[in-house]
């Protein structure tokens, strides 16, 4: 910044902020709250009774981090079985997913365990996958124990956290955390269709989504 | 679900066979310039001429069609589906399992033949240069492949490429590089530059119909489970969310912005923008839809209809009609600037966000009332003459026609309601206030008018006088001034007269204020006054009203003789001589004595007379102070000592005509002074 007052300079990527997208998704069996943790994260609300989602919804949220400002591009997913064979079309590509389950039940962590071993198998491979056990709000009527879902996490390399929609515990903490783990610099990637989906834009260029003609 | 996007609209009410055949039914339709075709169940292709008459008579269909010949096949099958190349003057109809080419005007088969084709569709965006080239996706039947086939000029159909796929395709569409097809259980998608095939996601083989319809570039929406319409990029993924249809398809197709699913009871209209249902259009038996080169046609098995797109001006006006306002605008959002230079607003568009803005105000949301009064440029006078009597008197002004709004009053349209019509009044100054300060409307009379009547009627006194007191106030005076006196606001009324130069009034409205004939608190009284009569500066006006200020208060009365240097504005100096101030100011001693002073201590002159004058002042004072003993001792003295420091500080007094005054009040120190003065 020796020159200020010199001729206007065009921000460079070494000083401005980045601006990366990502693609995350939510899966996870149904009723365990994974729209309602989206919606706590995007809105700051809580409805106790949340709407069953049909097929999929859209929505983003950006968060900062130190330098770079993080672009989620989230995909919530329908947890109905008549559903879960469209989730690929939501999980391919993505370079983040929260796999939810319900605290007071246990099926559901089963079918989380699933969902873990789908995306492993099917999804990018450096996918940044988080486990979620919400309605921490309910412990009393707890059905998993914390310490097995986190070795379970350990095993697997996964994030893990308690959450609760309803009382906005670790919403924020589990994104950002995620969002701390992704990759931030366009590194040469092994294979382009390991990363197909991710974005990078510099911040003084607008970012222009591809196919997306009609806004 | 309120836009109004299409109109249905029928062309052939009853469709029959060339063959006369009864229970014929139209199995696929094509549509090249003004000719239609139509594919039947019993092996015709059938061509139409339709026009579309301008004159819209309220009788019947605005189409007129005729027939212009046909082509019979030869077994009692269907006719599968036909598609124009238009550019080859051309039609490949697949009749049965076979893909024949016709010449589209006389319908008679030219070149070569394709058997054993299931289906096939054409891809309008060919990776290729040549702009004739016609390239069609081939499915055959029952083999797992699909084959890419170049329909060229000299009428051969030369295949270019064949794909393998796990299963034989049920029905595709494609785009530039990109396959999407639905095999007998599931939908792929095929990326032709790499050969890769990616499944999309399953369905059941016997109890699902699958449907797809390219909606962008590379951009596929499939029929999905649960009526879900599901969207599909080149890479497998979806970019959109899903949109969900209430009832069973029957056929599908895109027109832009608009996905078009039609059923057995109703077509849905939904946009993919927010992939909402905007529209259901009631039609029986729907079978088939199609946009062919931006004509919409949908059949039912014997009638042939065309989905006509409504205006957009009309479909916001409609919407507006039925107060969807918030939908109104979201579609002029969407609707580009045609034909108008960037920056300036489409004249159209300018009067729906007016319209909108109205609603909203009617409604009370006023905060977006206002954005959109101010950037829909409202004419001010429209809003103004909603509230009754803030017009000026004498306005010609009449509401535009058509009416923005059906509003007679705030009266009736808030039924009396005094904190709504309160809010509207408040909304309605911040308004004109703006206008006001923007200087940009060219109705300052009609603005300034109702401002002001505003300010009077909402007891915001102090920006009445502002507004009066600047230069830049433009309302109409009589009605102002009515309006002010029916609320007892005289002292506005006299800034008003003083504004329009109406002097004379303007003083005597105050004079009456002054002496109690009228009341007004916000008249801050008599140093008020002689500041206007200081600003005004004309000294024949200074000594009509000087007695009458003086009368009131010597100090702020003295005031007006005093050329105040230091004032930020330079009044207009009015040239007063200072004897003649002097001699006038002898019945008021105070006067007399700050008019003294400041001549000696700000003015600076040396005159023998003012000298003595003011020392003779300062004597009088101290002399009816002791002799009747008025005062307190503290006053006397300070007087003595302003007395003892003029005599010591000037030296222009004639002493010994002071002397026996001093002497006779024993005042012995400046007796003192005074000596020493004769003395040099």
């Amino acid at each position: 910044m020796a020159n200020r007052g010199g001729a206007a300079q065009r921000p460079s990527p070494q000083t401005q902020g980045k601006i990366c997208q990502f693609k995350l998704v939510l899966l996870g069996e149904s009723a365990v709250g994974k729209s309602s943790l989206v919606l706590r994260f995007v809105k700051g609300q809580f409805h106790e009774y949340q709407e069953s989602t049909i097929g999929a919804a859209f929505l983003t949220q950006t968060v900062c981090l130190e330098d770079t400002t993080v672009k989620f591009e989230i995909w919530d997913t329908a947890g109905q079985e008549r559903y879960h064979s469209l989730a690929p079309m939501y999980y391919r590509g993505a370079q983040a997913a929260i796999i939810v389950y319900d605290i007071t039940n246990m099926d559901s962590f089963g079918r989380a365990k699933v969902w873990v071993k789908e995306l492993q198998r099917q999804a990018s491979p450096n996918i940044v996958i988080a486990l979620a056990g919400n309605k921490a709000d309910l412990a009393n009527s707890r059905a998993v124990e914390c310490d097995e879902a986190q070795a379970y996490a350990d095993e697997n390399g996964l994030l893990f956290m308690e959450t609760s929609a309803k009382t906005a515990k670790n919403v924020n903490e589990i994104f950002l955390a995620i969002a701390k783990k992704l990759p931030k610099n366009e590194q040469v990637s092994g294979s382009g269709s390991a990363n197909q989906g991710r974005r990078l834009v510099e911040s003084d260029t607008s970012a222009k989504t591809a196919g997306n003609c009609c806004k | 679900m309120s836009v109004k996007a299409y109109e249905l609209v029928q062309i052939i009410q009853r469709f029959s066979s060339p063959s006369g055949e009864k229970n014929v039914k139209i199995e696929c339709v094509e549509c090249s310039g003004k000719y239609v075709f139509i594919g039947t169940s019993d092996g015709h292709v059938v061509k139409y001429i339709v026009h579309e008459t301008t004159a819209k008579s309220n009788i019947g269909s605005p189409f007129t069609y005729q027939r212009e010949g046909q082509r019979y096949f030869d077994a009692k099958k269907p006719v599968r589906s036909i598609r124009a190349a238009s550019a080859l003057e051309k039609l490949l109809v697949l009749f049965d399992t076979t893909l024949h080419v016709l010449n589209m005007n006389d319908l008679e088969p030219i070149g070569s033949r394709l058997k054993s084709v299931q289906t096939f569709c054409v891809n309008e965006n060919p990776k290729c240069s040549d702009p004739f080239l016609f390239q069609i996706c081939v499915a055959p039947v029952s083999k797992g492949q699909v084959c890419i086939y170049n329909v060229t000029p000299d009428d051969k159909i030369n295949l270019s490429n064949t794909y393998t796929l796990q299963e034989p395709i049920k029905c595709l569409s494609a785009d530039c590089g990109i396959i999407c097809a639905a095999l007998q259980d599931k939908y792929i998608i095929l990326d032709c530059d790499h050969g890769q095939v990616q499944d999309l996601f399953p369905f059941d083989k016997d109890a699902f119909t699958p449907y797809l319809c390219k909606v962008a570039k590379e951009e596929f929406l499939l029929s999905g489970p649960d009526g879900l319409g599901i969207f599909v990029c080149a890479a497998g993924t979806s970019n959109r969310p899903p949109l969900q249809w209430s009832y069973p398809l029957t056929s599908l197709t895109f027109h832009h912005p608009y996905i078009l699913g039609v059923s057995h009871e109703i077509i849905m209209v939904h946009s993919i923008v927010d992939q909402q249902q905007k529209q259901a259009i009631p039609f029986l038996g729907g079978q088939l839809i199609g946009n062919y080169d931006g004509h919409i046609y949908v059949c039912s098995q014997t009638s042939l209809n065309a989905l006509v797109p409504v205006p957009w001006e009309k479909q916001v006006e409609a919407l507006l009609v039925d107060e969807h306002v918030e939908e109104a605008l979201s579609l002029l959002e969407k609707v580009g600037n045609s034909g108008h230079l960037v920056g300036q607003i489409d004249p159209v568009k300018k009067r729906f966000k007016q319209q909108a803005a109205f609603i909203y105000f009617s409604r009370s949301e006023l905060e977006i009332a206002l954005d959109l009064f101010l950037d829909a440029e409202v004419d001010e006078r429209e809003l103004i003459s909603i509230f009754p009597r803030l017009m000026p008197s004498a306005t010609t002004f009449l509401r535009t026609v058509p009416p923005l709004h059906n509003i007679a009053d705030v009266n009736q349209l808030f039924h009396g309601n005094e904190q709504r019509i309160l809010e509207a009044k408040q909304f309605l100054l911040h308004f004109l206030q703006m206008a006001h300060d923007s200087r940009k409307s060219s109705y300052t009379v009609e603005i300034d008018t109702a401002l002001l009547k505003l300010y009077a009627e909402l007891g915001q006194n102090k920006d009445l006088e502002s507004l009066l007191e600047s230069a830049s106030f433009s309302g109409d005076v009589q009605s102002c001034l009515a309006w002010l006196k029916d609320r007892g606001l005289h002292h506005a009324r006299a800034l008003l007269l003083l504004q329009k130069g109406n002097r004379s009034e303007a003083l005597s409205l105050w004079c009456q204020m002054i002496s109690g004939e009228l009341f007004d608190s916000n008249f801050k009284g008599i140093s008020f006054f002689a500041d206007v009569l200081k600003a005004i500066g004309d000294a024949e006006v200074l000594w009509q009203y000087a007695d009458l200020v003086l009368d009131n208060n010597e100090v702020d009365g003295v005031e007006l003789f005093i050329q105040n240097q230091t004032a930020g504005t330079p009044t207009p100096t009015m040239e007063l001589d200072p004897h003649t101030v002097a001699d006038y100011l002898q019945r008021y001693p105070k006067a007399l004595i700050l008019y003294l002073e400041y001549l000696i201590n700000e003015k600076g002159i040396e005159e023998e007379k003012f000298h003595t004058q003011l020392a003779v002042q300062y004597i009088d004072i101290i002399a009816k102070q002791k002799t009747q003993d008025t005062g307190s001792e503290v006053d006397l003295n300070e007087n003595i000592q302003r007395l003892r420091r003029f005599l010591e500080k000037s030296n222009q007094y004639r002493s010994k005509f002071l002397l026996s005054k001093v002497r006779d009040l024993g005042l012995y120190q400046e007796v003192a002074i005074l000596y020493g003065k004769v003395g040099t």
